[in-house]
């Protein structure tokens, strides 16, 4: 395993282009493009403002740069580097920008969500979209880029419109039987639609492509509901994490529940094995008076014996958004693992298997877990705890990888490249890259990782 | 009893308990236990009564007293102490038969009375004891009734208070619920409060953005406006196209293909599993055939006939239609078929597999030996090896056994042979002691017999003396008769010799030393029986006899000697007949026995003649 030297960078904007090929990174106005295999900058762009979204086109030859601030958005070509593309909305206000699957068109949410503009780079031609819905996640493409769903809110009720990405053409609209959507997500397979109500209530709704209801799942009444919701990539699973601390799987036959898996504090299956990051050494250990670093301690995992208890936080009760319930979901690209947090566990990541339906692996961090990623390409789970160090886990162990270099790199965050082969580590103002082993190598290299500095 | 005891007089009483109280101390077997009272009874009393009595009887008031206790007797209904009264006047004399026997009576009573009252005291005692006894059982139990009592309190009082408190919590737990219900009333109503809420603020927020949409879009801003350096082609290399009917339905097309196509690729997934599904149903089916068909042959056929036989026939004859034809047939016939025969099959597995699991059981029960396997053959071949060795271990003993009987048959035959001689002696002083009472009983016959004897022998010595007495006084009348020769000795002497055999040796040295002593002339000295003769009459005295006695025992037999001591002592008053007898006895042991008697008679008329002068 190696790491980059250091680069800087603002807003965590940190972005590899979907083939691969690139590292798009924004320090203040400036947005840095490398080539990933070199890091060398191949091109320099600077923007008019400190740069608050970043966004690659799917066909990785487009970058967009969206300015919030100055309801701005500046589009770079890195094919062209002379060429430009401004988009100002005026009046009107910025709060989100995103490419269109197609790379083609971007899609504006002015301020108030009063509507949606989507500009053609083809074109001249704008479209309009009003009565977008502010909410979580209100906008979803499907995988293959043709569709677009959009909830939209119109007197007091939900909508979803489908739009065909293509020509920007409605092709369903239909209303939702939600109090108050707060997310949709298409399934990987484009067919069906997951919807979902505020956290106020627990209701899933399900939709075909064609706008048909095909299932509504509500687990219990009364308390606060659906924290969050991921497919399975194979789309035969909808992962449902909610406020009470239980993930619900529901199937794609009959959308109804397979099982559920509660994150209680205390693990007893002897089955479940239990890593427990332990510091290494002291800090400032004796024999070691040379080392110039302020390196935090190493740590290293440990098994820890079966009956074990977990770190839980008490929420506060009176503040909204308690920190309550499975906050982050993710399935692993093969859907074998599922992994999630549950945020009154800050500590503890949970990887369920998914073959057997049962908890496989329980995680416990020193710091409390800001982000975990799947490997794209293999069961391979990198996390970040906000500390110097990078975690990975696979089905054969785990190991804790101090980032190198001076001062403290608190990771903050983290992104794969798609080969799986690097790894890009973000903290405030810095973003380095790991370099991971290939794949005839990895097996040997993650016993070896525990060695390695 | 009872009337007898209430009427006595206090100061009797006492006296009685006095002498209760001394039978009571003394314990003793109950046969002298009487004595002793009447020993009792009689001393104190015949101290007591002295001083008791006499202040009621003094010499003046005998007769007042008397009357008194005659009068005090006829009303216990005793006989009147007084003797009939021939007349009134004359003054009634004392009987003291009556008073004797009042008394008597009165003693016995008393004695009665006495034992009553012992036995009367000693179950009092007891009862008393009883009495404590249930009297500290009454205590206990009357402790445990209060200690129970207590605890049932304690107990009253808990469970009261878990009542109290099933109540409260029963209370809390209502409270709970209407809480519970309140709060979701309340949920519910500032649901609605919100939702309505909600739609108010939103309905004014969608009129603000309404209006805020007109202002910003309706004025044409200027600002709002893409720069673009050029134009760049799409992605797929077309032109775009215009918004038409005709793209619209080519896009509900599209959306309708990729819905379709989904279906498809699930039902083909859904197609494959459910063949693959099949297949291993088939496999299933016919390795369960297969597995029970040779075994439970009759169970198979009767499941078929009991199940109907349209399945089973459709399922008997495969020949028709190829069983991969049948499987691809998705109709429900063929799919009930296949489910049915199934389920059947696996019925009579199930039913099969319990058997065998029962059967495993019992086995298990019977023997855990099983478990460990082994060969029959090595079986049999260490039961042999064991037998073998069991023989010879047998064998060995055998022997053993026999060496220690022989060594115990020659190291222990002194012990032996003294243990037998132990046995024989005591057989034998069994035997000696038989013998021995048996002896005894023959002494004791002798002795009878000796008596008897004796008897006679002293009859015969009555009848022989009287004999002589007459042969005595008819020699005298013959004496007389003839002519009186003074002390011619000689002829006398010839008589007696000629009477006595032969004893004429003795006569003649007796002869010849005349008078030396008493019992020396009385050795047959014929002087003396002259003098005898004389002095016949004349009762012998004792002195004179022991003399004679202790001259005739140095002629008698030891053992005649050892006897007449004992002879002697009781007879003292019948010398003579001693004399006689012992005479008669010594006769036999010799000759100088008739010399003896016949000395005896000369002693004793030797001895008259000592005495006469």
């Amino acid at each position: 395993m190696n790491f980059s030297e250091v680069f800087k960078l603002t807003s965590q904007l940190c972005k590899f282009s979907p083939d691969g090929k690139y590292l798009a990174s924004c320090a203040q106005y400036r947005l840095v493009v490398r080539e990933v295999r070199s890091l060398q900058v191949l091109q320099l762009f600077t923007c008019l403002d400190q740069v608050q979204h970043l966004e690659w086109s799917a066909d990785s030859l487009f970058i967009l740069c969206a300015m919030y601030k100055r309801g701005l958005v500046q589009v770079w070509s890195l094919e062209q580097p002379e060429w430009h593309c401004r988009i100002d909305e005026g009046s009107a206000g910025l709060v989100a920008s995103c490419w269109s699957p197609d790379g083609r068109h971007i899609l504006n949410t002015t301020e108030f969500h009063l509507r949606i503009t989507v500009w053609s780079l083809c074109t001249k031609s704008v479209s309009y979209i009003k009565y977008p819905k502010a909410c979580q996640q209100g906008i979803s493409f499907s995988r293959d880029g043709r569709y677009l769903a959009l909830a939209e809110r119109r007197d007091c009720k939900d909508y979803v419109s489908i739009f065909v990405c293509s020509d920007w053409q409605l092709l369903r609209h239909f209303d939702t039987d939600t109090q108050d959507l707060a997310g949709i997500e298409w399934a990987p397979n484009g067919c069906v639609l997951a919807v979902w109500d505020t956290c106020l209530e627990y209701k899933v709704l399900l939709y075909s492509l064609d706008g048909r209801q095909l299932a509504a799942y509500c687990a219990y009444e009364w308390s606060l509901g659906v924290k969050s919701v991921a497919w399975s990539p194979s789309s035969q699973f909808l992962a449902v994490g909610s406020y009470d601390g239980k993930v619900r799987i529901l199937n794609h036959v009959t959308w109804k529940m397979l099982t559920e898996f509660a994150h209680p504090a205390a693990i007893s299956d002897p089955r479940v094995v239990v890593y427990k990051e332990a510091e290494k050494s002291p800090r400032g250990a004796l024999g070691r008076p040379a080392c110039p670093s302020f390196r935090a301690a190493e740590s290293k995992y440990e098994i820890a014996a079966v009956p074990v208890s977990l770190q839980t936080l008490k929420p506060a009760a009176d503040r909204a958004n308690p920190k309550i319930g499975v906050g982050l979901l993710a399935f692993s690209p093969d859907s074998y693992f599922l992994a999630t947090r549950n945020d009154n566990v800050p500590n503890a990541v949970w990887v369920w298997d998914m073959q057997k339906l049962r908890l496989f692996v329980v995680l416990e961090q020193l710091g409390p877990v800001r982000s975990f990623q799947w490997d794209p390409q293999r069961p391979r789970l990198a996390i970040c705890s906000g500390g110097s160090k990078v975690y990975l886990w696979s089905p054969a162990g785990c190991v804790s990888v101090q980032v190198p270099g001076e001062g403290d790199f608190q990771v903050l965050s983290l992104c794969w490249h798609v080969t799986g082969a690097s790894l890009a580590l973000l903290s405030k103002d810095h973003f380095c890259l790991c370099f991971l082993e290939t794949e005839d190598e990895a097996d040997g290299a993650i016993g070896q990782l525990g060695a390695h500095t | 009893m009872g009337d007898w005891m209430t009427v006595t007089d206090p100061g009797l009483s006492s006296e009685s308990k006095n002498i209760s109280q001394y039978t009571s101390e003394t314990k003793m077997s109950p046969s002298s236990l009487y004595l002793q009272k009447v020993l009792c009874s009689s001393i104190p009393l015949s101290k007591n009564v002295h001083s008791f009595f006499s202040a009621f009887c003094t010499e003046e008031n005998i007769e007042q007293s008397i009357s008194y206790l005659d009068q005090e007797l006829t009303t216990f209904g005793f006989p009147s102490l007084y003797e009939e009264s021939k007349g009134k006047e004359t003054k009634r004399e004392l009987n003291i038969v009556a008073v004797l026997n009042c008394m008597n009576e009165l003693l016995i009573r008393q004695r009665k009375n006495l034992l009553a009252q012992e036995n009367v005291e000693t179950q009092n005692l007891k009862l008393g004891s009883d009495m404590d006894h249930l009297q500290s059982c009454y205590a206990k139990l009357k402790e445990q009734l209060e200690t129970s009592r207590r605890e049932m309190i304690g107990l009253q009082e808990r469970d009261r208070q878990l009542q109290c408190k099933n109540r409260n919590l029963h209370q809390l737990l209502k409270n709970e619920k209407d809480e519970v219900q309140k709060l979701q009333n309340i949920i519910a109503s500032r649901a609605t409060q919100y939702n309505h809420d909600m739609k108010r603020k939103e309905r004014e927020y969608n009129k603000l953005k309404e209006r805020l949409h007109q202002l910003v879009m309706n004025k044409k801003d200027k600002r709002i406006a893409m720069e673009v350096l050029n134009y760049v082609g799409r992605a797929d290399g077309k032109r775009g196209s215009w918004r038409t009917d005709k793209s619209e339905a080519r896009n509900e097309d599209e959306m309708y293909k990729i819905l379709l196509n989904d279906y498809e690729y699930r039902q083909k997934q859904i197609l494959m599993e459910n063949a693959e599904l099949k297949k291993v149903l088939q496999q299933m089916k016919k390795e369960m055939i297969s597995l029970l068909s040779p075994q439970k042959q009759k169970p198979i056929e009767k499941a078929d006939d009991s199940t109907g036989t349209g399945i089973s026939d459709v399922e008997e004859d495969p020949g028709e239609l190829s069983r991969e034809s049948i499987w691809d047939l998705s109709c429900e016939t063929v799919r009930e078929q296949l489910t049915n025969s199934i389920r059947k099959q696996w019925r009579i597995l199930k039913s099969h597999v319990e058997k065998l699991d029962n059967q495993v059981s019992k086995v298990h029960l019977e023997g855990f030996n099983d478990e460990d396997v082994i060969s029959r053959q090595d079986h049999e071949e260490e039961t042999e090896k064991l037998e073998l060795e069991i023989q010879q271990c047998k064998e060995m003993i055998k022997t053993q056994q026999q060496l220690l009987q022989q060594q115990l048959a020659t190291t222990c035959d002194d012990d032996t042979t003294s243990l037998l001689q132990d046995c024989y002696l005591l057989e034998e002083k069994e035997r000696l002691k038989e013998e021995w009472s048996l002896f005894k009983e023959q002494k004791k016959n002798f002795e009878k017999e000796r008596r008897s004897f004796t008897e006679a022998a002293i009859r015969l010595g009555l009848e022989r003396k009287a004999f002589e007495e007459e042969r005595a006084s008819w020699l005298k009348q013959q004496f007389l008769n003839m002519t009186t020769f003074d002390h011619q000795n000689s002829e006398n002497v010839r008589l007696f010799s000629a009477f006595s055999g032969s004893s004429d040796r003795d006569n003649l040295t007796v002869h010849s030393r005349p008078r030396q002593k008493p019992y020396r002339v009385s050795n047959g000295s014929p002087i003396c029986t002259s003098k005898l003769t004389k002095s016949l009459p004349a009762s012998p005295s004792t002195s004179d006899f022991c003399q004679t006695r202790s001259c005739v025992s140095e002629h008698s037999s030891i053992s005649v000697l050892n006897m007449t001591p004992e002879e002697t002592r009781p007879n003292q008053v019948g010398g003579e007949c001693a004399n006689q007898k012992w005479s008669v006895a010594s006769r036999p042991a010799s000759q100088d026995g008739c010399c003896s008697e016949c000395s005896w008679t000369s002693t004793n008329s030797h001895v008259e003649k000592d005495g006469l002068p």
